[in-house]
């Protein structure tokens, strides 16, 4: 028996040797967070997740069309909504939304995660290994995508946490809002150092893709930056630098079309292919149908009744008809299941099952030369190049004879140009809070009119400039984030 | 022959030798026992020579006594056979016999070791010679055949039963008629009689050569045994709450797999469905769901391998013993880290002792869904009705321009057809006193009422024993399935979009004016009709979409159980279970380039293999002691290893240019996407319990288990869980006893913790996927978090108070089983919310606590039993009530786009909503509190409640959304009867539950009549939102219903005109059964006979609207965008108290079979 009782114990004390082994089961399929971003190689890594963040947060949506656009075009004068569809999906375009709207917490959710990205990539600069140029432009890469996601901060929401290190300790992530004007420092200082470390142009081949963030983004975004908050002598500063380093394309249709990536107009696209399963697949909600099937678009349109994104009549109708700009910006279908104006820009005849190749053009030359005009101010050489702009579109030049003030005319001059490109709500912040609210109160009035035969009153104020911060973010924070007014 | 050896030094001589065996020659000894397999009941002799007839030649010289004995059963065919005594075998002999008898050798070997022989047929036992009878040194017994037949109380023939010459090892096994035949020592006086179920007795066989005996069954079936974790317990001593579920409920129902069948059985245990197609998993629950985010799901246990719900439904119903539902703590907590959820033991049958005996099970059957199971939607002139109605009175132009006035297309009606199933299972099984055996063999195939759904299935079974000697045994099981599950829709595969693709979606949405097929015989589809919603057709769907899984499971396994002193067993397994499923998509699209939602307008092909490699190590020594009359122990103590890897490869690829071949390279390279996992996970656990009785009166039981898991982070994880239990068994005292009535009474308590470790494996390591990205044409990788990590995470913990009554009264008239429970789960496992500016809105800790506490009330009566007549009722019923205690400082956690929260102070989760109270009369002046969505209504406008009083109404997101409605299940129940006469036995059973609502998504959205003027759109249920419409003041309807058209009004899509009760009773199960009489069947050799018919899913009473009120509807992934706290990865979303879509709906089985003996 002795032997036996042995054996067991030897037994049971050979098999615990080594449990803790047994336990530590090490996962393959996928990368160890806690030791990455520590080479240069997986810096770029690192950054390309950045971009693809940016990418998803133009994916994302609910109910149809991109998140972003929802609050930055649909919100807007440019663009409505299927007020039959649910109701959280649409509430932001007659500004009735509350804390709790959901497209809204999409939208928080997918910018934040862009910037806890860029911000593990920005900390580890300095530790990691490797090529130190390469190293420093991926940081610099990483401080423009930064800049650019906290530029969209704080035009929907006004002054948010200012947040530049990654999240790692989860018992610590509250943060209190910032002042407005010091996200905008963050940003400046962002900017100004990409703009410096970055390259104006990239070589092509591993690691040095082209439609990487350049000096020239940098600086374009630098100005639109100070524009926007007012400095327009910097913002001439900063666009002064991009004047002439990049050319209008001769077609206004080209700038979006189908695979010219990147083209020599573009400072910064958000790319997509779909080849590499990153085809963009939004642009379908905004194409009935039946114009795909005209059109012999495989991916097919949206079979809504009302589209979740279209644009509105006061948009069509401010066109000169003369203008070229039109059939590259929307077109009007008189058959099928839905019938009015819809959004022809993003129109990709060759999009199959995954999704289309076309780049969203986040900053342009045509609005560096527009940007450039209203900072400068009324004068020959605003229109100047106001007239550059108009003459592609096929427009007579326009000088301070013509009717308007100065700033309307470079307003609706950019409401042309930049029709559905994620810039009109910002643009119509720089306008003053009554010009915005009689905009958008006539707008709303005419175009529920209009679509849905409903007579509506509606009564802005300054409150609904800014959006509400997420009902969670408040929540969670156990009121340390605190509400805009009127929410 | 075989030297019966009793000694220790052999016994040490034989573990050595097992000891020493490696891996290699366990399989070996697999093989020597598969060839043994193949003996066969050895026969008795007939004439045997008596020792002084046999001759022999022998000379040794101070040899061991051992080896003399060896020596002579090595040259005669006589066995010696050691008594219990002690007798030394290593005492020095000569001999020296030349043709002398044996009787001479014997007589000698007497004299030397004071020892006695007496001979019995071949066997000579040996023992201390008795000094007074000095004569007797060598004692010759003459033999005396006995024969005889066993039968039951009925007269039936009782194959099986142990008969054995008291205090002697003489005996023999019953044969299948009953019938044995034994040859016993003409001095012997006694035979005793045992076989299980039955008690155990003695009768006189002196002067007698024909004793036939009638066993008379064990009353108080107390010596039942029930499985509980690692072992077995004699029923009276068990201080858990377990639920035994025999072999004898479960063969004749018509089902595929055990989990269809243990709806309405067992209190406690809730099952409900995942989808009504054939081969699909139901949703079981034990006690309720326990955990706000990890899994539910019970662990089950196959025979000893703890595993998932995909292996128990890969097992033949046949093949079960019984299943043993294990609820409490004093139970679960032997499982540690994986009992928190409840344990369901599945014991598969074993061979017995004696000739072959085959059982065979043949039946078939048809199903089909009665109209009353179906949706039930608008036919056309309804459906024109209400459009008509909705435009104000005049016929809308898609309807005018569309419509041929004729059509009217009852889409279900084209669609369902009959379901047919069928199931063969034969089994064999036998043995000898060395090995028994159970082989089987089952062919299951099920198909489904819509064309292309079924569920194959093949299944073998081996379990055999080899026991060398009586303390040794050596068993192997192997059981390998193979099932396929056939689709012929994407419903699983796509998420939300199967709202539209499921072919009973199509056939419930399409409107009834459309024709099945267009003039040109093609079939028609959604979009041929301008305005419609562009869904397929459903009898187009089946033919072009196939899906199938191809499920591989093999569960085996060997065990090695010795017993080296009386009662102390040392047992060590090796198990294993292998799986490979192997997935198939393929849809070939029409290329006529017409839109059919949810499906691509080109051909794809998904392909997927996933495979699992899964050990356990179990090493259990366990010991039985009686300690005089009044204690009596039971010890255990384990040590387990176990492992589990899965991985996975799949691929997706469209438009492919040829259909049909499954060639993934056919398809357009550019959209060929791919996919790998590979996971593990590990445990390692140690656990004990004792048992200890007092007087067979008092009862204790202490538990416990530390386990280690690969699933927690580095710094929590091991964690010990235990519990302690008392029983009482009253009928034992005095003062129960004086009652008279009392044949059995028992109260248990038991207090305890258990574990959950239901997450996702690696989810505690922060860990990144990559993700793809473009610059322009160049591809490159960039990467995202996919998961923050928690290196403190740990397990979810269970503390569960359960005190419970037996009662058997009036001569087991009255069966009660009364258990109180109260479970509170702390450290809940649970996103934690963030603030979403981190980056993350969420990271899995250990936050929170929640209670589910109930009573469950289990009864049998056996109205009335006699030899002819026979009718018993029995019944379950639990009520469970649950409450969130606490979120870890939140008060409410959102979930599914917070339209379902958690609260603390709630149930698991409440419905938010907005409130609807009624429809607007016309002049009506709204009370205070209450407006309609618009600021201009109309009579026949749904009116709300405004919570905040500010005069208009807001969605259920604002301040006029409130919690109402739980989830929860208040109400489980089931109940029982059977009806025996002579060989004809009906049996019926009803189940039901009550007191749960549900958020029914899909009828107030997808399936709401569409509002938008010019948008005509599904069709929609009947009862839903066309019966009691509003139509005018004279014709106000219910009160409920708006007019037609007056639906959305941006509030109503999540508002409680969703809420939905869950009620339901149903006649879930009739069964005849016939056994044909004894006396026909044994002139064909055949032992018993029953022929039976049956039908499953009789009638279902509820209010509910839908297919099935115990079906959830909800996309695969589960919502991803606003998800709130679910963990991805844990569960597929449909525990959620909230259903999206139309499920396929319950057939009606109709089953005819035949099971038969020989």
């Amino acid at each position: 028996m002795k032997i036996y009782r042995s054996l067991f114990v030897l037994l049971i004390i050979a098999l615990f040797s080594g449990c803790d082994d047994f336990l530590d089961v090490v996962p393959q399929d996928r990368i160890d967070a806690s030791t990455f971003y520590s080479t240069d190689n997986e810096m770029v890594i690192g950054v390309n997740g950045v971009y693809a963040a940016q990418r998803l947060m133009i994916t994302r949506g609910d109910g149809g069309s991109p998140l972003l656009f929802t609050l930055l075009e649909s919100r807007s004068d440019n663009a409505g909504m299927d007020h039959t569809d649910q109701a959280e999906r649409v509430e932001t375009d007659l500004f009735n939304e509350g804390p709790g709207n959901l497209p809204i917490s999409g939208a928080w959710e997918a910018l934040w995660n862009i910037v806890n990205l860029a911000n593990n990539v920005i900390a580890s600069g300095p530790d990691a290994v490797g090529d130190k140029a390469l190293i420093d432009r991926v940081a610099g890469e990483a401080k423009f995508l930064r800049a650019l996601t906290y530029f969209h901060l704080v035009n929907i929401w006004g002054g948010v946490p200012l947040r530049t290190e990654p999240t790692r300790d989860f018992d610590n992530t509250i943060l209190p809002r910032s002042d407005v004007s010091e996200v905008y420092n963050l940003i400046v200082q962002d900017l100004t150092e990409a703009a410096t470390i970055l390259p104006d142009e990239y070589a092509g081949g591993n690691t040095n893709e082209i439609g990487r963030a350049t000096s020239g983004a940098a600086l374009t975004l630098l100005g639109k930056v100070e524009l926007q908050r007012g400095n327009a002598s910097a913002a001439v500063a900063a666009l002064r630098q991009v004047e002439g380093r990049y050319s209008l394309l001769p077609n206004f249709a080209d700038i979006h079309a189908a695979g010219n990536d990147n083209s020599d107009e573009a400072i910064f696209e958000v790319n997509f292919n779909p080849s590499n399963q990153t085809g963009w697949g939004g642009n379908n909600a905004f194409i009935p149908a039946s114009v795909a099937a005209e059109k012999g678009i495989v991916a097919g349109g949206s079979n809504r009744v009302i589209l979740s994104a279209y644009p509105t009549q006061d948009l069509v109708d401010s066109y000169d008809p003369s203008d070229l700009r039109i059939t590259g910006t929307f077109g009007i279908t008189t058959e099928g299941t839905y019938i009015g104006p819809y959004i022809s820009k993003y129109i990709d005849p060759t999009a199959a099952g995954q999704g289309s190749d076309i780049n969203l053009v986040l900053l342009r030359y045509a609005d560096v030369l527009l940007m450039l005009a209203e900072a400068l101010g009324e004068g020959s050489e605003a229109y100047g190049f106001i007239n550059q702009v108009r003459a592609r579109a096929g427009l007579p030049d326009i000088g301070p004879g013509d009717p308007g003030t100065f700033m309307e005319k470079v307003m609706n001059e950019r409401r042309w140009e930049l029709a559905f490109e994620f810039h009109r709500w910002i643009d119509l912040q720089r306008l003053s809070d009554t010009d915005v609210i009689s905009i958008m109160e006539t707008q709303i009035e005419s175009q529920q009119l209009n679509k849905f035969g409903m007579a509506v009153d509606i009564s802005l104020t300054s409150d609904d400039l800014l959006f509400p911060i997420p009902q969670g973010e408040i929540d969670i924070s156990g009121n340390v984030v605190i509400q805009n007014p009127g929410y | 022959m075989i030297l019966t050896y009793k000694h220790e030094q052999m016994q040490i001589k034989i573990l050595q030798t097992l000891i020493k065996l490696s891996k290699l020659s366990f399989c070996i000894l697999c093989i020597i026992c598969l060839s043994l397999s193949s003996l066969i009941a050895r026969e008795s002799k007939a004439q045997v020579k008596s020792v002084k007839e046999v001759q022999i030649d022998i000379n040794l010289n101070q040899v061991s006594l051992f080896k003399a004995l060896k020596m002579i059963e090595d040259r005669t065919s006589f066995n010696f056979v050691l008594s219990k005594e002690k007798i030394n075998l290593n005492q020095k002999v000569d001999l020296d016999i030349n043709r002398g008898t044996v009787e001479e050798a014997l007589l000698d070997l007497s004299r030397q070791a004071g020892v006695s022989f007496k001979q019995i047929n071949e066997n000579i036992d040996v023992r201390h010679l008795d000094k007074r009878k000095k004569d007797l040194a060598v004692e010759i017994l003459r033999d005396k055949t006995i024969v005889g037949k066993v039968t039951d109380e009925n007269g039936n023939g009782l194959p099986g039963v142990n008969v054995l010459v008291k205090d002697t090892s003489i005996g023999i096994v019953t044969d299948i008629e009953g019938n044995y035949k034994l040859n016993v020592p003409d001095d012997a006086t006694t035979l005793v009689f045992s076989y299980v179920g039955y008690l155990t007795e003695e009768v006189d066989i002196t002067g007698r050569t024909t004793v036939d005996f009638v066993l008379t069954p064990d009353v108080e079936t107390l010596s039942e045994v029930v499985v509980v974790g690692y072992g077995t317990q004699a029923k009276k001593d068990v201080t858990g709450a377990i639920t035994s579920i025999g072999s004898e409920t479960i063969e004749q129902r018509p089902v595929t797999s055990v989990d269809n069948v243990l709806q309405g059985l067992a209190p406690g245990l809730n099952v409900g469905a995942r989808d009504n197609a054939p081969g699909q998993l139901s949703r079981i629950t034990v006690r309720s769901i326990g955990s706000l985010s990890a899994g539910y799901e019970p662990l089950w246990v196959i025979d000893g391998f703890p595993t998932d719900q995909r292996n128990a439904q890969s097992i033949n119903p046949a093949d079960i013993q019984s299943i043993e539902i294990l609820k409490d703590a004093s139970s679960t907590a032997i499982y540690g880290s994986r009992g928190a959820n409840g344990v369901i033991i599945i014991t598969t049958k074993k061979g017995k002792q004696g000739d072959a005996r085959f059982d065979v099970s043949v039946n078939t059957g048809f199903s089909s869904v009665p109209e009353s199971a179906r949706y039930d939607v608008l036919n056309a002139q309804e459906y024109v009705q209400y459009h008509t109605e909705a435009n104000g009175g005049v016929t809308p132009d898609f309807i005018t321009n569309f419509w041929d006035g004729q059509t009217d297309t009852d889409w279900q009606d084209e669609l369902l057809k009959t379901g047919t199933f069928q199931n063969y299972s034969i089994s064999a099984s036998g043995g000898t006193e060395k090995v028994t055996y159970l082989l089987s063999g089952n062919y299951t195939d099920q198909s489904g009422v819509i064309s292309g759904q079924g569920f194959t299935k093949y299944s073998a079974r081996m379990n055999l024993e080899y026991h060398p000697s009586d303390r040794i045994t050596f068993s192997l099981s192997l059981a390998p399935n193979y099932s396929i599950v056939s689709a012929s829709d994407n419903t699983e595969v796509n998420g939300l979009a199967g709202l539209f693709s499921s072919a009973y979606s199509q056939a419930v949405q399409l409107a009834p004016i459309i024709p099945v097929r267009r003039n040109d015989g093609s079939f028609s589809v959604g979009a041929d009709m301008t305005g419609f919603n562009p869904l397929g057709n459903p009898l187009e769907t089946v033919q072009r979409y196939k899906s199938t899984q191809d499920i591989f499971r093999f569960l085996g396994g060997m065990n090695l159980a010795i017993e080296p002193i009386e009662g102390l067993i040392l047992k060590s397994s090796i198990s294993t279970n292998l799986g490979s499923d192997s997935f198939e998509r393929l849809y070939n699209a029409p290329n006529d380039g017409i839109t059919r939602n949810g499906y691509p307008v080109v051909s794809t092909l998904g392909l997927a293999k996933q495979q699992q490699v899964g050990w356990l190590n179990e090493n259990i020594v366990t010991y039985k002691r009686q300690i005089g009359q009044d204690h009596a122990f039971d010890i255990l103590g384990g040590f387990t290893l176990q492992k589990d890897q899965f991985e996975a490869l799949g691929a997706n690829v469209s438009e492919l240019q040829v259909q049909g071949p499954i060639i993934l390279s056919l398809g357009n390279s550019e959209t060929l996407t791919s996919f790998n996992s590979l996971s593990e996970n590990t445990l390692v656990s140690l656990l004990g319990r004792a048992n200890y009785s007092f007087k067979e009166r008092y009862l204790l039981t202490a538990t416990v288990r530390r386990d280690g898991s690969s699933r927690f982070g580095a710094n929590n994880r091991n964690q010990t869980f235990g519990s302690f239990a008392l029983g009482w068994r009253l009928s034992k005292e005095p003062f129960i006893q004086d009652l008279g009535f009392v044949d059995n009474a028992k109260l248990r308590v038991s207090y305890g913790s258990t574990g959950s470790n239901a997450i996702p494996n690696f989810i505690a390591r922060p860990s990144l996927n990559p993700v793809n990205q473009a610059f322009g044409s160049a591809q490159v990788t960039g990467i995202r978090i996919s998961s923050p990590g928690n290196p403190g995470l740990t397990w979810e913990t269970s503390k569960q108070l359960n005190i419970g009554l037996d009662l058997t009264l009036f001569d087991d008239k009255f069966n009660i089983v009364l258990d109180y429970y109260n479970n509170e789960t702390t450290s809940l496992l649970l996103s934690r919310n963030l603030v979403a500016s981190s980056g993350f809105t969420g990271f899995l800790t250990n936050i929170g606590s929640m209670r589910n506490k109930g009573i469950e009330l289990a009864a049998n009566v056996n109205l009335i039993e006699n030899s002819e007549f026979s009718w018993s009722v029995g019944g379950n019923v639990t009520k469970n009530d649950q409450e969130i205690l606490d979120l870890g400082g939140d008060d409410e956690i959102r979930n599914f786009f917070g339209a379902l929260r958690r609260t603390v102070g709630g149930e698991l989760q409440n419905i938010h909503v907005t409130r609807a109270v009624g429809i607007l009369r016309e002049g009506q002046t709204l009370p205070d509190g209450v407006f309609a969505a618009s600021a201009t209504p109309q009579p026949g406008d749904i009116i709300y409640e405004d919570v905040d009083g500010n005069g208009a109404i807001s969605n259920f997101l604002g301040p006029d959304g409130q919690n109402l409605e739980g989830t929860n299940l208040d109400w489980v129940f089931g109940f029982n009867t059977k009806v025996r006469y002579k060989g004809f036995e009906l049996s019926a059973l009803f189940q039901g539950q009550s007191g749960g609502y549900i958020l029914d998504l899909y009828n107030i959205q997808i399936g709401a009549p569409s509002a938008a003027p010019g948008a005509p759109n599904l069709n929609f249920s009947k009862e839903y939102w066309y019966d009691g419409r509003y139509i005018s003041e004279s014709q106000p309807g219910d009160g409920r219903t708006p007019a037609a058209g007056r639906f959305n009004d941006g509030i109503s899509t999540v508002s409680s005109l969703g809420n939905q009760k869950t009620d339901y009773l149903r006649f879930k199960n009739i069964t005849l059964t016939y056994s044909i009489p004894e006396t026909l069947l044994s002139k064909i050799g055949i032992m018993n006979a029953t022929i039976f018919t049956s039908i499953e899913n009789v009638k279902t009473w509820t209010d509910f609207i839908g297919v099935n009120p115990d079906l959830r509807f909800i996309s695969n992934g589960g919502p991803s965008l606003f998800g709130g706290s679910r963990i991805p990865g844990v569960s597929d979303g449909r525990e959620l108290g909230l259903t999206i879509g139309v499920g396929n709906p319950l057939p009606r089985i109709w089953t005819f079979g035949v099971n038969f003996s020989f």
